[in-house]
């Protein structure tokens, strides 16, 4: 025993299970990981499903796990311990199987001041995208229309706020405005995106299709501009996409690697918006390629290139 | 019959790689072929991108009705296992670090490509697992080792990574099914046919070639030539970069010619000649307190990077050159007649705008800033589409500010906390080379932009004073070597990159 470790000299990096590429739960971790830099660190206490991943790094977001549905109950056990408000991570499969019970309810009903963070994705991902009250239908198929935001409601809550999580800056405001603020109860905060996962699988093929048949198709792509990028770092301790990745520096004078954005990514526009709502650097962009544009489009852009081209030097 | 043992088979590799359909395809060829086989997976973990691993066992005999049936393990055993496939390297790595490889017996069928752990990619520095121990150790530990860049080649050839390995796993001979076994579990499987078949052939034929020496090292150009280059991407300023370059050349032995190039070439595009020669003046300076090259190299380099810190007109210059655009179309690969839209996530803060006025402007709006916004300064935050006129010019006329730059506040902050790192290069120069390169590499704490580079710079004035200065002291007054010194400074260095909050 012991030859391999022997041979390799060190430890090998551990990797983790992380969110996919695309994820729409990723950005509401790095949200929450800003709101807690800027206003000190409070209890988290985390729940079963994808978004368990938030507990590993680069987010390490998450004190507990009690059980599939239990964050917001395990929160009211020990938020009176805490000087500041604690927060609770759901799912919306975890909502529907027990959260809105044992957790809502019973913290509206003994009058808790603290924070629930739903992420909304319509389906029951971590186990492989089973339909679940958010979905829109049941397994066999119907139509069923059954809504978190005004169940919630219909139990008294009224400070619920709804946020785009690829939209960072905005679920932060909402993040720490719910730290903040002087109003008591219950505060949730519904992060509503479908899960990139069955997105991908359902858009892919018609994205391809389009292509195909010579029609209109935007593909967004992020990436670095790797003589901007100093090799900080400090993009990846906000995201861990596994898309966002490194390269060896472009540059013969530094010899630490440089972010890059690997030809994987779906264009969800984590990395530019965390370079945005963190303040970190102006690295990001998306490149957006129009393909088959039309006549217009491209006679614009044509004309565009040509302007900008008199400015730039050979 | 009872002397059979089963093949062990350990696939090791990330959620979501298709270690997966790899399993199946491999449990399919054995039941076309008629071997007894049986998988075992870790549930939960598909598409999730963490380590993962799978484990198949296939009974080299064909199962006869009413015959006794071969026992399976359902786990891996260390030291016990006929091949093992990794569809990544450092996941390769990892069975050997875990002892399931054994020199005896194992055939190790790996792709060589590396795709970076979340620790690796957030490590300070350069933190990425050194591939040259991983496949050292997997040569060393294995009967055979089969390794490609599994990627590079499932892109030249329009096809998957696990469909490679599959072909090498047939070409191998370390398993009793053929290559025509394997074709027809993927077609029992039915997806991406084509493609997979494609990636099975590739990987028969990749090992039946032979081993593989390689890509070819990749060789640095012979300076002359990069020159060259360098001076024609000046344009106008190129004339002035040669002499410089000439100058540095007559002065400095030849190993040096190319960092000192590369660094006039960089300044001279950053600002002018005159800036440049200020560097060149610093680098002289520093030679002759200590002649060796290592030091006159590291300092050089972080000197001339320091120099051509980020400001935002540095950034405006760099987001609005041609070469830029074009390689975004390439990486993209936007094809002939497509639209191309690029938008910058532009988001300066306080800092950096009135770091571009004169010191006698920026100084007193910089030091109010500061009172009233002592932790984080506001932003402005943009989004700006740089492949539309309004929105290039937006930035193009930032870069114009050049002029503006050697009296600016920025510059001056700079100078000052380059100037004490400086101060204490010097000190140690004489003292001792390695400590002095210690100190030189302190100049690659200081990156980033806004917040991120405050903290830095902070961090770097206080460590530099409070500890480098002091530890230089009191071994030069004990006089027993400067070894205590060099642990610390480059510990303190590790430390001020990795810390989050600095």
């Amino acid at each position: 025993m012991g030859h391999g470790r022997a041979q390799l000299r060190a430890p090998l990096p551990k990797r983790p299970p992380a969110f996919c590429t695309g994820c729409p739960e990723r950005p509401v971790f790095s949200a929450l990981k800003i709101a807690q830099r800027e206003l000190g660190e409070t209890h988290v206490a985390a729940d079963i499903g994808c978004h368990a991943f938030a507990t590993l790094p680069p987010f390490n977001q998450g004190n507990t796990i009690l059980g599939y549905g239990m964050s917001v109950a395990s929160a009211s056990a020990v938020a009176p311990s805490f000087d500041r408000r604690v927060i609770s991570i759901l799912g919306d499969g975890g909502f529907w199987h027990s959260g809105l019970t044992a957790g809502v309810a019973n913290a509206v009903f003994n009058k808790q001041d603290s924070i629930v963070v739903v992420l909304e994705n319509f389906y029951t991902s971590a186990t492989g995208q089973q339909a679940n009250p958010s979905s829109g239908k049941n397994p066999r198929g119907d139509a069923v229309s059954m809504s978190i935001a005004e169940t919630i409601r219909s139990l008294g809550v009224s400070w619920i706020k709804t946020v785009n999580p690829y939209r960072v800056a905005d679920t932060l405001k909402v993040i720490k405005d719910a730290m903040t603020t002087a109003t008591g109860g219950l505060k949730v905060i519904i992060a509503r995106a479908e899960c990139q996962l069955e997105r991908q699988r359902r858009v892919k093929p018609e994205t391809a299709a389009r292509l195909k048949a010579g029609g209109r198709v935007e593909v967004p792509r992020f990436g670095v501009d790797p003589d901007v990028c100093t090799g900080d770092k400090s993009c990846m301790r906000f995201n861990g996409c596994p898309s966002l990745t490194l390269k060896e520096s472009p540059d013969p004078l530094r010899d630490d690697p440089v972010a890059h954005v690997d030809a994987t990514c779906v264009g969800c526009g984590l990395c530019g918006e965390v370079a945005h709502a963190a303040v970190l650097c102006p690295s990001f962009y998306e490149a957006r390629v129009v393909h088959h544009p039309g006549a217009w489009a491209r006679g614009l852009a044509t004309a565009r290139r040509r302007v900008i081209g008199w400015l730039q030097p050979a | 019959m009872a002397s059979r043992r089963p093949v062990s088979i350990l696939i090791a590799a990330l959620g979501g790689q298709g270690g997966g359909v790899l399993t199946e395809w491999i449990v399919g060829a054995a039941a076309h072929a008629g071997y007894p086989a049986q998988a075992t997976s870790i549930p939960g973990v598909a598409q999730r991108t963490g380590a993962t691993t799978y484990y198949v066992e296939v009974f080299p005999e064909r199962a006869e009705p009413g015959g006794p049936e071969p026992v399976f393990s359902l786990y891996p055993t260390p030291g016990d296992v006929d091949v093992i496939i990794a569809s990544e390297l450092l996941e390769a790595g990892r069975t050997i670090e875990t002892d399931y490889a054994s020199p005896g017996r194992t055939t190790v069928i790996a792709s060589t490509h590396r795709l970076f752990s979340i620790a690796e990619k957030s490590a300070p520095g350069d933190g990425v697992f050194p591939r040259e121990a991983l496949e050292a150790a997997a040569r060393a530990l294995s009967r055979r080792f089969v390794g490609f860049d599994g990627l590079a080649l499932a892109r030249r050839h329009q096809t998957e990574v696990n469909a490679l390995l599959l072909g090498a796993l047939a070409a191998s001979e370390a398993v009793p099914m053929t290559a025509a076994d394997f074709e027809a579990a993927i077609r029992d499987g039915g997806v991406a046919v084509d493609r997979n078949v494609r990636g099975l052939k590739a990987g028969v034929e990749l090992v039946a070639a032979g081993p593989d020496d390689g890509e070819a090292p990749r060789r640095d150009r012979p300076w002359a030539n990069v020159k060259a280059e360098r001076a024609s991407g000046l344009g106008a300023r190129g004339a002035a970069f040669l002499t410089l370059a000439a100058r540095a050349e007559a002065e400095l032995p030849e190993p040096l010619h190319a960092v000192l190039g590369e660094a006039l070439a960089r300044l001279v595009d950053y600002q002018d000649a005159r800036y440049a020669d200020l560097f060149l003046e610093r680098v002289r300076r520093m030679r002759a307190l200590q002649p060796g090259d290592r030091l006159t190299r590291v300092f050089a380099r972080r000197l001339a990077v320091w120099m051509t810190y980020e400001d935002a007109i540095r950034v405006a210059d760099l987001k609005t050159r041609r070469g830029r655009f074009e390689r975004i179309r390439r990486e993209n690969a936007a094809p002939e007649g497509s639209v191309l839209v690029v938008t910058d996530y532009l988001k300066p803060d306080l800092d950096e705008l009135y770091g571009i006025l004169p010191a006698a402007i920026g100084g007193p709006i910089a030091r109010w800033a500061e009172r009233r916004w002592p932790d984080g300064r506001p932003t402005i935050g943009q989004q700006v589409r740089t492949t539309t006129v309004l929105g290039f010019l937006r930035v193009w006329l930032l870069a114009r500010l050049r002029a503006l730059r050697p009296s600016s506040l920025r510059r001056q902050r700079e100078f000052a906390l380059m100037g004490r790192w400086e101060e204490t290069v010097l000190m140690a120069a004489p003292l001792d080379e390695n400590l002095a390169c210690e100190v030189a590499e302190l100049g690659n704490v200081v990156k980033g932009y806004g917040e991120v580079r405050r903290r830095l710079s902070g961090a770097l004035a206080r460590f530099l004073d409070d500890t480098a200065r002091p530890a230089l002291e009191a071994d030069r007054r004990a006089g027993a070597g400067f070894a205590r010194s060099i642990d610390l400074i480059r510990a303190g260095r590790l430390h001020l990159l990795s810390d989050e909050k600095g």
